[in-house]
């Protein structure tokens, strides 16, 4: 199902994810619709992130200590907007999978930078 | 012609320039090939025209190693091998595509890797392999399979690629049962099971094939050439028992060594940035070519300077493609869930998030292991034939190189925001869902590093082909070094077991074998 400007969730969701949500406007964002509820979508995400911080901080408990992993990510500004974190980190998380710089969580195979954000969304 | 050796006269002796022992998928191409070249060939085969419980029986044997399922579930070679005309391609699922030139070559870290036949020389015999096969093509490749309306790959890169299977919908048995029941030229003579070899003085020349049957009766094929065509337990099963100084062709002690299986198991989940329809390449599709249906399927390999970097074995991926948003989904005991990788992949990567979760079943290459091999027990069978033991083990190499490749996969998937892959080494347990997929759940408290894995019944490299008989048991000719006019056929001949279903391969090999026996015998 789409919106009347012919937007789906899941494009709302990509449109986020590339950082274009601001270019959208929070009325496209909250009209979208699949089936679910309009504002549950970020809230899905950001439940998700948490999630798997849970389980990287649970695998690699040390991951927010090591300065090559946490790199230039302001630990504040991550915790503030995580989701945004992890979009504006894409080229980096690409790069972490093209370089091999990626951990095992529970099997999954992740971008080291994408963990620690993960790991700093979740509650310690 | 067909006969039957339980109507041959106790004792009867047969001559014949050629016999190959074994009518499966490379002992009929075999016989096909040097019959309509113009040769008389007699195939000693050890089952009828269709399946009997007593002779299946003669299967049966010892196995042990660290690879079986469950006590009431053990590696089954008695059931999926077939000892009947036509052989396993009786019931086998038909997928066929080429070893590519990465498998054949010695590569760093690999002991034993490499095959001393040069590919070009394989490859000139898949053209005959895929005509056999009845394949509309030898292409395996997803552009030219494009052109046909399969869908496009999902990796095609340099760390993972897309190859296209093709399914041959030949049943040996039934494709070529009349051919044969025609031919002035072979005789096939069912029920006649090959219990040893015999030869001359010097050891060099086999002489005589003794032949009997679940009757109690005996004959004796005087032959020309002998080929050994039976698959490969028994191809080494026969070496072994055919002399008392330890087999015919083991002057180095390698015949049964070196066996090899594709492990095949569920070892991954992805989930992935595509709708399920734009996956459907890796799944079942049938195209229409000049006029022929065609099915074939996508699966992922590993890039071949991957293998040669990194120093592993092959793997292929299989995918089988669910949505995201239906109920087929694997579930997680603990963790994050594939539901949250995909909705973390919307935030992550420009492809919006999953929507569609892919089932990886692995198919994976093992290195050359000396000790898992086939050898004799003290027992004997139905025939008073002494019953063959197998040893099979795997390396840390064999695990190292599944998990090691699964997780490039996954590295190929993120670093093209595609998706995401978790590997379940052991974690499987049942599920709660309904579909295949929604079967399983992943429990993470049971990852373990010694997963299970099972097997693809490809049994390979247990008579290897090698220049050097210090290293292989049959030479490039495949003959079987230190004799005249032994010969063998199949899987077993091969080096290395590559990661590709054997079949095309060995009947490329065995069209290669006729084309040398022809010029032999000429």
């Amino acid at each position: 199902m789409t919106d009347e400007r012919g937007l789906t969730r899941r494009e709302v969701l990509a449109a986020l994810a590339a950082g274009g949500a601001a270019a959208l406007g929070v009325g496209a964002l909250l009209r979208a619709r699949d089936g679910s509820s309009d504002d549950d979508l970020p809230a899905e995400a950001a439940g998700a992130l948490k999630a798997l911080g849970t389980a990287v901080r649970a695998a690699h408990p040390d991951l927010l200590d090591d300065p090559a992993a946490v790199g230039d990510l302001d630990v504040d500004d991550v915790g503030a907007d995580p989701l945004g974190a992890l979009t504006a980190a894409r080229p980096r998380i690409e790069a972490d999978y093209a370089e091999g710089a990626v951990l095992d969580v529970q099997g999954w195979v992740l971008s080291r930078t994408e963990c620690v954000i993960a790991a700093i969304a979740a509650p310690a | 012609m067909f006969r039957d050796a339980r109507s041959l006269t106790h004792g009867e002796r047969l001559r014949t320039p050629i016999c190959v022992v074994g009518a499966g998928a490379a002992g009929i191409t075999l016989a096909r090939d040097l019959a309509a070249r113009g040769h008389e060939v007699l195939v000693l085969e050890s089952g009828g025209l269709d399946y009997e419980e007593e002779v299946q029986a003669l299967h049966e044997m010892e196995m042990t190693g660290r690879l079986f399922g469950p006590a009431d579930d053990p590696y089954p070679v008695t059931t999926t091998r077939l000892r009947y005309f036509g052989g396993t391609t009786n019931h086998w699922a038909g997928y066929c595509r080429p070893l590519r030139p990465v498998d054949l070559e010695t590569r760093p870290g690999l002991a034993r890797s490499g095959w001393d036949l040069p590919y070009e020389e394989l490859a000139r015999w898949y053209p005959a392999a895929t005509e056999v096969l009845g394949l509309s093509s030898d292409r395996f490749d997803p552009a030219h399979w494009a052109e046909h309306g399969h869908g496009p790959p999902l990796l095609h890169d340099d760390l993972v690629e897309t190859v296209v299977f093709q399914l041959s919908p030949v049943n040996f048995g039934t494709r070529y049962r009349d051919e044969l029941e025609r031919s002035e030229a072979v005789t096939v003579l069912l029920h006649a099971n090959a219990t040893g070899l015999r030869t001359d003085e010097s050891g060099r020349r086999v002489t005589e094939v003794a032949v009997r049957t679940l009757e109690g009766g005996q004959a004796t094929v005087e032959a020309g050439v002998v080929v050994l065509a039976m698959g490969g337990l028994e191809n080494p099963r026969l070496l072994l028992a055919s002399n008392e100084r330890g087999g015919i062709g083991n002057d180095h002690d390698l015949v049964g060594r070196f066996f090899c299986e594709h492990f095949q198991h569920t070892l991954g989940f992805a989930v992935v940035a595509r709708p399920p329809e734009a996956l459907a390449a890796y799944h079942r599709q049938t195209h229409e070519v000049a006029g022929q249906e065609v099915t074939v399927q996508s699966a992922l390999v590993l890039n071949d300077d991957v293998l040669r970097r990194e120093g592993l074995l092959g793997l292929e991926v299989q995918l089988a493609v669910a949505d995201l948003a239906g109920d087929d989904v694997p579930g997680t005991i603990d963790g994050p869930t594939v539901r949250d990788l995909g909705a973390v992949l919307g935030a992550a990567s420009a492809e919006g998030p999953a929507r569609s979760v892919a089932l990886c079943q692995v198919f994976a290459e093992q290195e050359l292991n000396p000790t898992s091999r086939v050898l004799l027990t003290d027992e004997v069978d139905a025939l008073g034939m002494r019953k063959a033991a197998l040893h099979w083990d795997h390396t840390d190499l064999d695990r190292r190189s599944i998990e090691a490749g699964l997780a490039i996969v996954g590295r190929a998937l993120g670093r093209r925001g595609l998706g995401r892959l978790q590997r379940t080494l052991g974690n499987l347990v049942p599920g709660e869902g309904e579909g295949p997929l929604g079967r399983i759940d992943i429990d993470p408290a049971r990852a373990t590093p010694d997963f299970h894995l099972a097997h693809g019944n490809h049994h390979m490299c247990t008579t290897r082909m090698a220049a050097d008989p210090s290293q292989g048991v049959v030479d490039l000719d495949l003959r079987v070094h230190g004799t005249a006019n032994l010969y063998v056929a199949g899987s077993s001949v091969f080096a290395t077991p590559g990661v590709a279903a054997p079949t095309i391969t060995l009947v490329a090999l065995a069209a290669r074998l006729a084309d040398h026996l022809d010029r032999e015998l000429s």
